[in-house]
């Protein structure tokens, strides 16, 4: 139960879409979400498929809480092979997409080869069919794209999830973006889809979702949040949102500043939380402008933000003039600090562009800041830059880029294959602030141990979101014991990641309130013990795919300036990501070999062998 | 002694005499430790989650803090375990 048994495969090379019975042995093992979707991506493509090519495919999954009332039970995944880091990626999105899709009867939708003209998918509860995109949304933006789907199907409550232009050209850290402003974010999923030819997924449902046991499912739900409404953490989201996040690393040091030269950034109190609550000159309005919620979520911690009406970014484009998705944590770090940009109004632009076009902001931001150390450093020049100053701090170059980036025009085709491409072509691939090839999250490794090795194994890349060492790495800067908290928070995250819930709630909830929940919403016995295990088993399984791939122990490391560089200031000033102190600890806590491979008696333990 | 506290990411909590940004002073008996600072703020319900602590820039864990000295014109910024953002 919770499950509706059925998934939707749509075969864009022969145009056909027809329902199919979920795998109940994978689900007991594998849960939902990223553990399923992974489980049926390592079935059905080879490792070494190119991500963009038709032999790769795209998934769409839900978990068991997704379309329930257990708070912010709206999430759904994207599962692919990457085309940023050729590993495996798992992008994760919120809003209303995911519970209208699991309202519509479907658990899962597995999207395979290539359409030989761009379409859109219209799902209406068992009604499946592939539209033509071209002369109606192929070249629109995002904003455009769900406006014109909900137009023409008369039907405004349609849920639509699609790529921006920037997904149509390829750009390496496109978006699946959905309800305008929410994104599966990271790893170039985006560009997958578009790679597939297919602008969109629509979807309207009424299904409802069943439960299997709706007393004690409306019980236990009601009493996780109990736990989670009153919380200090709950309040925090909400009121400041996760741009709260930015004092935080400035006062710690953990800050990532100008492409990772600095870990405390000095113009931190023109792009923070306060600056975006502090009315303006111009209108006597507040960048921010409210908070919006997305599927069941009691949280609600989304920024809304309106631009200065007499800034300069927003001059004659009215779609950016009203109020739009705000800067959130990730996003104000990438286009901010890392860039040295302390004009907030084009922060904010910036931000919305990738939201219109359909770019994940943090490796946008990221690849932007080590462009613009390869302008300084005389690498890239203001003939790439169409006679611009691309130096830190440039709010106007900032601008630009977010402009020719998704459109992929001159030098923006360039920075849309990512920082490692970039570098690697301008020939300091030391610039490039990366793991596997995606983009620092707004966390530098050097004051935050914890978060070096979550980085470094990171199945996805650089990611803050698959480990959570938050609270020790916020207490400790030595690497003892971090390996433990790593590698047991990377399995307690992906079971997480398999549930339906958002991953804030773990701010507050504990792994057995979502262990409850799943039990009363599923048959089956679904204890903590059991959930970690899924987690564990999905981890390695990801790590399988991508050692299936060719990556090895060698891709777990980081940039050289995070290992050779020490912190300048802040709690961890003087010292270097010290990766090779935690490694072989993590390893051998895994059940992995000295060279990254999971032993055989691991993945006999944990039904991978 | 007088000790400097900086709150971060803590609104809308404020103590009295305390500044907009959270900055505010904190007088103690001498040989007061870092736990007695935490605690004599009065911070918010920790449900769910607990304050980190810098004592002059520098990390102290949470089960460090007593016994933790503390000197007249110490500086101690105190924030939330925000887990990501």
């Amino acid at each position: 139960m919770a499950w509706h048994g059925k998934l939707l495969r749509v075969n864009l090379t022969e145009g056909t879409c027809a329902a199919e019975a979920l795998n109940e042995e994978w689900v007991a093992d594998y849960l939902g979400q990223r553990g399923l979707g992974s489980k049926y991506l390592s079935e059905e493509v080879d490792p070494k498929t190119d991500p963009l090519g038709p032999g790769n495919k795209l998934i769409f999954v839900t978990g068991p809480l997704t379309g329930t009332c257990a708070s912010t039970g709206g999430r759904y995944s994207v599962i692919t092979k990457g085309p940023l880091t050729g590993t495996i990626a798992c992008s994760n999105s919120g809003g209303q997409w995911g519970g209208e899709f699991k309202l519509a009867g479907w658990d899962m939708l597995i999207l395979e080869g290539r359409a030989a003209k761009p379409v859109y998918l219209m799902i209406a509860d068992d009604r499946t069919e592939l539209l033509d995109a071209e002369g109606f949304i192929w070249g629109e933006s995002v904003w455009d794209t769900e406006y014109a789907i909900k137009a023409r199907h008369q039907d405004p409550l349609i849920r639509v999830a699609a790529i921006g232009v920037a997904g149509e050209t390829l750009a390496r850290f496109a978006c699946i973006m959905n309800d305008r402003d929410r994104a599966a974010g990271r790893s170039g999923v985006g560009a997958v889809m578009g790679s597939k030819n297919l602008k969109a997924v629509a979807v309207r449902g009424t299904r409802g979702v069943k439960v299997d046991d709706p007393k004690r499912f409306l019980d236990v739900t009601r009493q996780k949040r109990e736990i989670l409404d009153p919380s200090p953490a709950r309040a925090r989201y909400t009121g400041l949102g996760t741009m709260a996040m930015m004092d935080v690393t400035q006062a710690h040091g953990s800050l990532p500043t100008l492409n990772c030269r600095e870990v405390q950034f000095d113009g931190v109190a023109e792009v923070n939380v306060r600056k975006q609550h502090t009315p303006r000159k111009s209108d006597g309005q507040a960048p921010y402008q409210g908070a919006k919620a997305c599927f069941a979520c009691s949280i609600g911690c989304g920024r809304m933000a309106k631009i200065d009406p007499d800034h300069f970014s927003i001059k004659g484009k009215p779609q950016h003039q009203g109020v739009t998705g705000g800067l959130e944590y990730e996003s104000a770090y990438a286009v901010g600090p890392m860039c040295g940009v302390t004009d907030v109004e084009a922060a904010t632009y910036a931000s919305a562009v990738c939201n219109e076009q359909g770019m994940d902001p943090i490796s946008f931001g990221a690849t932007v800041a080590a462009a613009m150390e390869l302008f300084e450093a005389g690498a890239v020049t203001t003939a790439e830059t169409e006679g611009r100053d691309f130096s830190f701090g440039n709010a106007e170059a900032l601008v630009w880029a977010a402009e020719v980036t998704g459109t992929a025009q001159g030098f923006g085709k360039e920075l849309g294959q990512g920082a490692k491409r970039l570098c690697d072509k301008y020939g300091r691939p030391e610039f490039a602030m990366v793991v596997k090839g995606q983009e620092f999250p707004g966390y530098d490794p050097r004051a935050m141990q914890g978060m070096a090795l979550g980085y470094a194994t990171s199945n996805r890349g650089a990611c803050h979101l698959k480990a959570s060492p938050f609270q020790d790495d916020f207490q400790r800067v030595t690497p003892d014991g971090k390996a433990k908290i790593v590698k047991d928070s990377q399995d307690y995250v992906a079971a997480v990641d398999s549930s339906g819930p958002c991953t804030f709630t773990k701010a507050v909830w504990q792994i057995a309130d979502y262990a409850d929940q799943i039990d009363a919403a599923c048959a089956g016995d679904w204890t903590v013990e059991r959930l970690l295990e899924v987690g564990e088993r999905v981890f390695n399984l990801e790590r399988l795919f991508n050692n299936g791939a060719g990556f090895t122990a060698a891709d777990d490391t980081l940039p050289k300036r995070v290992l050779t560089e020490p912190a300048k200031g802040g709690a961890g000033k003087g010292r270097v990501a010290e990766l090779d102190k935690m490694l072989p600890e993590y390893y051998d806590l895994r059940g992995w070999t000295p060279d990254g491979e999971p032993t055989t008696q691991t993945l006999q333990r944990l039904g991978l062998a | 002694m007088k000790l400097t506290i900086k709150l971060i990411s803590m609104d809308p909590f404020q103590p009295a005499g305390f500044d907009a940004n959270g900055v505010g002073s904190l007088v103690l008996p001498d040989g007061a430790d870092l736990e007695q600072a935490v605690t004599a703020l009065k911070l918010p319900d920790d449900v769910g989650e607990a304050y980190m602590t810098l004592l002059n820039e520098s990390p102290v864990p949470i089960a460090d803090r007593a016994g933790k000295r503390l000197e007249d014109g110490d500086e101690i910024t105190v924030f939330p375990a925000i887990k990501g953002g």
